[in-house]
């Protein structure tokens, strides 16, 4: 219907998309004729409006019975006129209109609703639709024209869905209308303004509806069926991204779906496909590509972006490689790089033969389509492929790596920057020197202009003959992309065509450095171990490395994301500041390693999934549903973040750890622990043992700030990592200079009497009092709901105060931010409160940073915000609870300078120290770089203090962060050749164990370097042969600890002594493990007459030689027996063969003799009986004389032939 | 910590000297830097094999087999089961490091006089040069010895490990070495890694500016001394000068006064000349007038 207008192009781009359209008020002063060229949805009275204006959508929607009473027989209308190409009804439309049942161009809801399906669509001859994945749902009870006119676009195949004028913010009752029964309203006078439509004449007089959140879905019902549409996706496997293109929406509130403007949406994006030309040898390098576009360095976008509709294309040479499209589609999706495109397409172009061929070796004889034919077909088909998707293509080959992140959205910005180029590449940048005839040729890895007609008549006229003919007539070694210049440096001074097209078209070719050429030979062999940094100092602007080495080496160094599980309360992506915080540092990890088990509350459990939008999608789960997807996601890694709020959520999460051997990570936000211990001591001891339990256990321990860290790891003896939140660069773009005029003070928070209610009403007042002085300041609070019932009574008679409650979008917070001219943080004075807050890091002070607002900062100077803010210099800070002082710093940014000079200080400040993709980094290289600790394999330490006991740690680095002047210790240790002999008995891998020691063994050293009068270096191997002699000298040692001597008291298992020899072979080869040891036993204690290199050692070294020796003498003398014998066996079977085979052959010359014989026997017999017969004849008998006188007249020796039997009744002559 | 130095290096790297190279598990860095010539010295037989195996594959990588040192008249190689420890001097504090220290029978060994071994060595000036001193209680008496004869700046880094406490005899510590070093300028960079704080290594390099802007005191400081000299010399003439100036003056003044005199008597000269010529012009008119009068007379009396 509306196809007409939209460019070839535009409408390629556009061919998956689809619109849907609300009728919501967002939706008033839209210009639908925007729309043209556009597959679009309407639905319900929304015609009333079409009718208007002249513009109908593609589809039609409407899907509740109330409004079919009113508008079936406009909808007949509608269909009758062609107005739109498909109509999606409710079934009570075909009670009315039988003749429309199984119509082409309806479908009914009847289909898709099982209940609906087996009661009357069946009946009715309507195809069963329930199964659909567009359709299938877990709660059929969901059902909305909205929601479901979403899921039928993606029945008729889009893969992107816009949903637009989708507000979800009704008035649920007009006064306008009244109720029918039930749920049915009817509009009794046509409303004046409908605030529920973008037009006022959407509901007329007797209209029916229903009402649209009814009580029965906890008044959401719209907004649940949204988010249901997001689960059953997944859940069916349908690769299709919804966005919401409304900000104002409850679907953006509630960050249903990605956010995305109509604008940026309708816009014709110039980067349409990166186009991976490849053959089925590639296979292995696309899918080690994928891995290494996962990892955060070489990332495709360098912000948070999730919107791309661009394609990843691979053209293969022919169908060799399909059997392969599956594994590449779910490395596709398994590893989210469907989150960087819009689509992944493949083509087959069928060449084989002379036209595939790509011989490598110039001496092999070859057809006159030359020696790379197939790469050369290969690239003018994909050309000519691709030339409907979009204006640029990228060519990527398989052998193409990134230098580092946001190597596609820098593509993406200069195909729309630099329009007006046909080829955009990389000339040759490595070592080796080319033929000067195409010394400076564009690479084939470039970007092209595939959407361009004239481009595609170069092509096809000049670049594609003139390469057949170059290389049939000039150089079969020739390759399409040296061609071009070849010709043009050749050619052109003696040939009119070539002249007139380098004239012509010689400024659409241009070299970039977004893409570098060293695929030299030379250049593969003699890499630099450090080429990414060179080559980015050399060429500051590219982005990808056309090299093999390159690639090869990158797919090695890609850093494998454990499966991580997260136990935290708060969902990833829910709109929590800690929700947000997991989701914006877990946005490149790979979707199918990542799984959190989280809690909406009261003994309630949800599994939360990241999308293929790269959001995240809770399912409530039971605790067995818990375990069981625990049990099957197989955790490498699980990161839990403790809390006291959630008993139930503590209990399974100590359940899960457990259960499982990973590696633990724990974080702490906030200091919960502080506060339960001033609310509720029992408790608050419970939780504490279970804390201190699991930061024992934990690998790596994380906290929100580097005072946090320091606070904590004097509490807990153990070290903590800083990790919080940042923004997206891209979102905060620089503001506007702060001017002179009235200033707007804003603050964006909680109102806690614990926390921060006391110091936000303190600026209330001190605003108030300059506003008395005549002072032109205004205060504004955007509070929760919850916290305006408690706090708003603070803010009584306060004039120059506004408060409110508000639920702005990410989007409009922002601006809000970005409105004011100075942003407030607030942290309250009192002890109560900072036993709570002191460690804690705001979370909106990125944001509150980077917004461009000067940032004033009031509460106690030891609060962590307060002092990392005065530290910055990037805030004015008030640590003085004195309204005189606030009223001090308020004045004093009433000056525009003193604002901007702060607020820039902020913004860069924001940049360097809180961009998301840098944090995003540096958490990714913290959860990958933790390494299970084996406590079999490390070297336990023991420490020991009166009053603390004995504590046991496996990480040094752990022992060293809880090491006090008081203690003592042990650090103990095995000899390597132990450890391994117990490796080799197990079936272990000795190398990895060997490895494992050393590290272990300099862990150790440098921890007893740093507390040698502490701590006492043990080797626990000598309790096996002195166990006595040890104890007692450690007796001595440790005087005062028993309970340190009763660690030590078992020695290790003795190891066989085979195992052990050879073990201790191993580690004689090693180059470190030696010297390690002797640094240990030098640095340690033994008991005096034990020691450690003895000749004992060595006697059992030499026996384990000479015992490995007999070994391999009788291996290798079995062996040789063993080779004999299966020689003798094997020539016996062959001499069975070859007479059993002789026996056949015998057996078959006896078979066919035995024939022969029956046949002559046969043959004699009847020659027998016709000679009887002859001599029985009348004529023999006659002839007889005549035959008596021949022998009479015969000469002497004649004789009748002996084989001729005579008739035995003859007598012989 | 070496290998972190090479970067810094004011040229292109060229000879690292090991003294002490142990088993060779620093030569892949050395190589990996782009080294152009490695020198490992290492006395102990039992790291020797290891060591030639390592270096078995490097044309560009020299084994001298000998400890090193300046002023040990002992040839014997104390060993121990910790062979990093090994030294050609008596262990003093090394046991209250090393509980589990256990002496191997000492063995004789070649001993190089570092000044020979590194003039030897032909070092070059186009590249920088790298001395890695792993000779425990030796460290002082090589530095020593290069310092005095003028080698040690053939050198653009150091690397030293020494107890921050005397370990062997007569060994000095760690500050000695350093302020030894700094003395000639080895001071930029320094590096103390504290991997073992009680036997810290030093990475330290060669400060040419230093060493340029010290050469440049110096010659500062002759040029001073020599420009004093001068003025003294200039002052004292100045001040026989002024002397003679007065005396100059004086006789200046005397010859003015002596020829204002002259003139006077010159003028009374003349003027008594003139009046001697008028008195002789008169005398003879006198005479005349007496001749004539005499004449006068006589012809009277003849008359």
């Amino acid at each position: 219907v509306n196809h007409s207008n939209g460019s070839l192009h535009q409408e390629a781009n556009m061919s998956d998309l689809c619109v849907i359209l609300g009728n919501g008020p967002s939706l008033r002063g839209f210009d639908f004729f925007r729309l043209q060229g556009v597959t679009t949805l309407g639905m319900n009275a929304a015609y009333r409006y079409w009718d208007e204006i002249g513009w109908y959508p593609t589809y039609y929607a409407c899907l509740d019975d109330q409004l079919i009473k009113t508008h079936h027989e406009q909808i007949l209308r509608l269909w009758g006129q062609g107005r739109c190409s498909h109509f999606f009804v409710h079934g009570t439309f075909f009670d009315h209109h039988p003749q429309c049942i199984c119509a082409a161009g309806f479908t009914s809801l009847d289909q898709v609703l099982p209940h609906w399906y087996h009661k009357r669509g069946k009946e009715q001859g309507w195809s069963d639709l329930t199964t659909a994945p567009a359709f299938l749902t877990k709660d059929t009870t969901k059902v909305t024209t909205g929601s479901f006119a979403t899921r039928f676009a993606s029945y008729m195949g889009h893969t992107t869905l816009a949903l637009m004028g989708i507000d979800l913010r009704y008035v649920e009752v007009l006064p306008e209308a009244e109720s029918t029964g039930g749920i049915g309203l009817v509009i009794r006078e046509t409303p004046r303004i409908n605030p529920n439509y973008f037009f006022d004449g959407y509901q007329q007089t007797g209209d029916r509806y229903n009402i649209p959140n009814p009580k029965s879905h906890d008044d959401a019902l719209h907004i649940q069926s949204f988010r249901l549409i997001k689960e059953d996706f997944v859940r069916n496997g349908l690769a299709v991204q919804i966005l919401n293109v409304n900000p104002t929406s409850l679907l953006e509130h509630e960050k249903v779906f990605p956010l995305q403007s109509i604008d940026e949406l309708l816009t014709p994006h110039e980067l349409a496909a990166v186009v991976v030309p490849a053959t089925k040898g590639d296979i292995d390098a696309i899918l080690s590509n994928f891995e290494i576009w996962n990892d955060p360095r070489y990332s495709p976008l360098d912000t948070g972006e999730t919107d791309n509709r661009c394609a990843l294309v691979f053209a293969f040479n022919n169908r060799d490689a399909e059997g392969y499209e599956r594994t590449i589609r779910e490395k596709f999706a398994s590893t989210g790089t469907r989150r960087y495109f819009s689509r992944i397409v493949f083509h087959y172009l069928g060449l084989d033969g002379e036209a595939d061929r790509y011989e490598r070796s110039y001496s092999e004889r070859i057809g006159e389509q030359g020696y790379k034919a197939g790469p050369n077909n290969q690239f003018f088909l994909t050309i000519s492929r691709t030339r409907n998707l979009g204006r640029y293509v990228f060519h990527m080959e398989t052998d193409c790596v990134p230098l580092r992140r946001g190597w596609l959205s820098q593509l993406r910005r200069i195909a729309a920057d630099a329009a007006g180029f046909w080829v955009m590449g990389s000339t040759y940048r490595g070592i080796e020197t080319l033929s000067p005839s195409f010394r400076n040729h564009l690479n084939g890895n470039a970007i092209y202009a595939v959407g361009d007609p004239a481009f595609q008549e170069f092509v096809s006229s000049f670049w594609e003959p003139r390469t057949r003919r170059m290389v049939a007539e000039v150089d079969r070694r020739l390759a399409y992309d040296c061609i071009l210049e070849k010709t043009f440096t050749e050619q052109r001074d003696t040939d009119p065509e070539v002249r007139q097209v380098f004239e012509k078209h010689r400024g659409k070719f241009r070299v970039t450095e977004y893409i570098l050429n060293i695929s030299g030979k030379r250049d593969l062999e003699e890499l630099s171990s450090n080429y990414r940094e060179e080559l980015l100092q050399r060429f500051p602007d590219a982005y990808i490395l056309h090299n093999r080495t390159a690639q090869q080496r990158t797919a090695g160094d890609v850093p494998s994301f454990p499966r991580l599980l997260i136990i935290d309360m708060t969902a990833m992506g829910n709109s929590s500041a800690t929700g947000e915080l997991k989701a914006n540092l877990l946005r490149d990890w790979p979707r199918d390693r990542l799984l959190q088990i989280a809690s909406p509350g009261n003994s309630r459990f949800s599994l939360v999934r990241p999308s293929s939008e790269g959001d995240f999608i809770a399912t409530e789960a039971s605790e067995a549903q818990v375990h069981a997807a625990v049990a099957g996601f197989f955790p490498e890694l699980i990161l839990y973040r403790p809390v006291s709020d959630l008993a139930h959520l503590h209990a399974l999460a100590i359940q899960v750890i457990k259960q499982n051997d990973s590696p633990l990570v724990t974080w702490i936000m906030d200091d919960w622990p502080a506060r339960l211990h001033a609310k509720n001591e029992p408790i608050f001891e419970t939780f504490d043992r279970d804390l201190r339990h699991l930061l024992e256990r934990s690998v790596l321990r994380l906290s929100i700030c580097d005072r946090m860290s320091q606070a904590f790891e004097k509490r807990y003896g153990h070290t903590f990592t800083a990790v919080a939140n940042g923004i997206e660069p891209s979102q905060w773009p620089p503001r506007r200079e702060h001017r002179r005029g009235p200033m707007l003070v804003r603050y964006a928070g909680g109102l806690a009497t614990d926390m921060n209610a006391q110091s936000v009403l303190r600026v209330a007042r001190a605003v108030e009092a300059l506003v008395e002085e005549g002072s032109d300041i205004r205060f504004e609070i955007a509070t929760q709901t919850w916290w305006l019932k408690q706090g708003e009574h603070l803010f009584k008679g306060l004039k120059a105060t506004r408060i409110e409650a508000s639920r702005r979008s990410f989007a409009e917070y922002a601006e809000w931010l970005r409105g004011a001219d100075v942003l407030l943080i607030a942290y309250n004075f009192d002890e109560r409160s900072q036993v709570y807050v002191r460690y804690s890091m705001a979370n909106k002070l990125p944001e509150c940073m980077a917004s461009g607002a000067a940032l004033l900062v009031h509460g106690p100077i030891d609060q962590a915000t307060v002092d990392y803010a005065s530290r910055s210099g990037a805030a004015r800070v008030v640590d003085r609870s004195e309204i005189e002082a606030l009223k001090a710093a308020l004045e004093e940014l009433r000056d525009p300078a003193r604002r901007n000079e702060l607020s820039e200080r902020a913004y860069q400040l924001a940049l360097e120290r809180h961009s998301l993709p840098d944090l995003r980094h540096r958490f990714a290289q913290l959860l990958t770089g933790v390494r299970p600790l084996d406590p079999n394999r490390a070297f336990p330490i023991y420490l020991f203090s009166v009053g603390r006991g004995v504590r046991t740690f496996i990480d040094p680095a752990t022992a060293q962060a809880a090491l006090v002047d008081d203690d003592i210790g042990l650090v103990t240790y095995d000899d390597p050749a132990v450890v391994l002999a117990d490796v080799i008995d197990k079936g272990g891998d000795p190398v990895e164990a060997l490895a494992e020691w050393e590290a272990n063994a300099r862990a150790a050293l440098a921890l007893h370097h740093k507390a040698r009068h502490q701590l006492t270096l043990f080797e626990r191997s000598l309790l096996i042969d002195a166990p006595a002699l040890c104890l007692s000298m450690l007796g001595k040692i440790l005087s005062s600890s028993d309970e340190l001597l009763d660690m030590v008291r078992a020695p290790p298992s003795a190891p066989d002594s085979l195992s052990f020899a050879v073990a201790r072979m191993h580690v004689q080869s090693s180059r470190s493990a030696p010297r390690l040891l002797a640094e240990l036993r030098a640095s340690g204690r033994r008991p005096d007459g034990v020691s450690t290199e003895d000749a004992a050692s060595l006697e059992v070294v030499s026996e384990a030689h000479q015992v490995l020796r007999k070994l391999r003498e009788v291996m290798s003398n079995s062996a040789r027996e063993l080779a004999a014998a299966r020689d003798t066996v094997a020539q016996a079977e062959e001499q069975v063969r070859v007479q059993n085979q002789k026996a056949q052959e015998l057996q078959k010359e006896i078979e066919n003799l035995r024939i022969k014989s029956k046949a002559h026997q046969a043959i004699s017999e009847q020659l027998k009986a016709d000679i009887d017969a002859i001599y029985r004849s009348r004529s023999w008998k006659v002839t007889r004389p005549l035959r008596a006188f021949r022998r009479v007249i015969a000469p002497p020796g004649t004789a009748t032939p002996s084989h001729v039997p005579r008739p035995e009744s003859e007598p012989q002559g | 910590v070496t290998y972190t130095i090479f970067g810094r290096l004011p040229s292109p790297l060229g000879h690292v000297l090991h003294i002490g190279a142990g088993i060779g598990e620093d030569l892949a860095g050395y190589l990996e830097a782009g080294a152009h010539a490695v020198t490992l010295v290492e006395p102990d037989p039992v790291c020797l094999p290891q060591l030639r195996a390592a270096v078995a594959s490097h044309a560009d990588v020299r084994i001298i087999e000998a400890a090193v040192s300046a002023d040990s008249l002992d040839k014997h190689l104390r060993r121990f089961n910790f062979t990093d420890l090994n030294s050609l001097r008596d262990p003093t504090g090394l046991r209250e490091l090393f509980p589990g220290l256990e002496g191997r029978p000492a063995e004789k060994v070649r001993v190089l006089d570092p000044v020979a071994l590194v003039r030897e060595m032909n070092l070059c000036a186009e590249h920088a040069h790298v001395l890695v001193l792993e000779a425990p209680g030796e460290g002082m008496s090589i530095l020593r010895a290069l310092v005095e004869a003028g080698l040690l700046v053939r050198f653009s880094a150091v690397r030293v490990q020494e107890g921050v406490k005397e370990l062997y005899e007569g060994a000095g510590t760690l500050a000695d070495l350093r302020g030894l070093l700094e003395s000639v300028h080895f001071s930029r960079d320094a590096i103390l890694n504290e991997g073992d704080p009680d036997r810290p290594i030093l990475t330290v390099l060669f400060d040419s500016v230093a060493a340029e802007l010290t050469s440049a005191r110096k010659d500062l400081e002759k040029a001073e001394a020599a420009r004093s000299d001068a003025q003294a010399q200039v002052d004292s003439l100045s001040a026989v000068l002024d002397e003679q100036a007065l005396e100059l003056g004086a006789l200046k003044e005397e010859r003015s006064r002596l020829r204002n005199q002259l003139t006077e008597a010159e003028a009374q000269l003349q003027v008594q000349c003139q009046r001697d010529q008028s008195f002789r012009e008169e005398m003879l008119r006198a005479e005349a007038q007496i001749e004539i009068i005499k004449d006068l007379l006589l012809r009277k009396v003849e008359l």
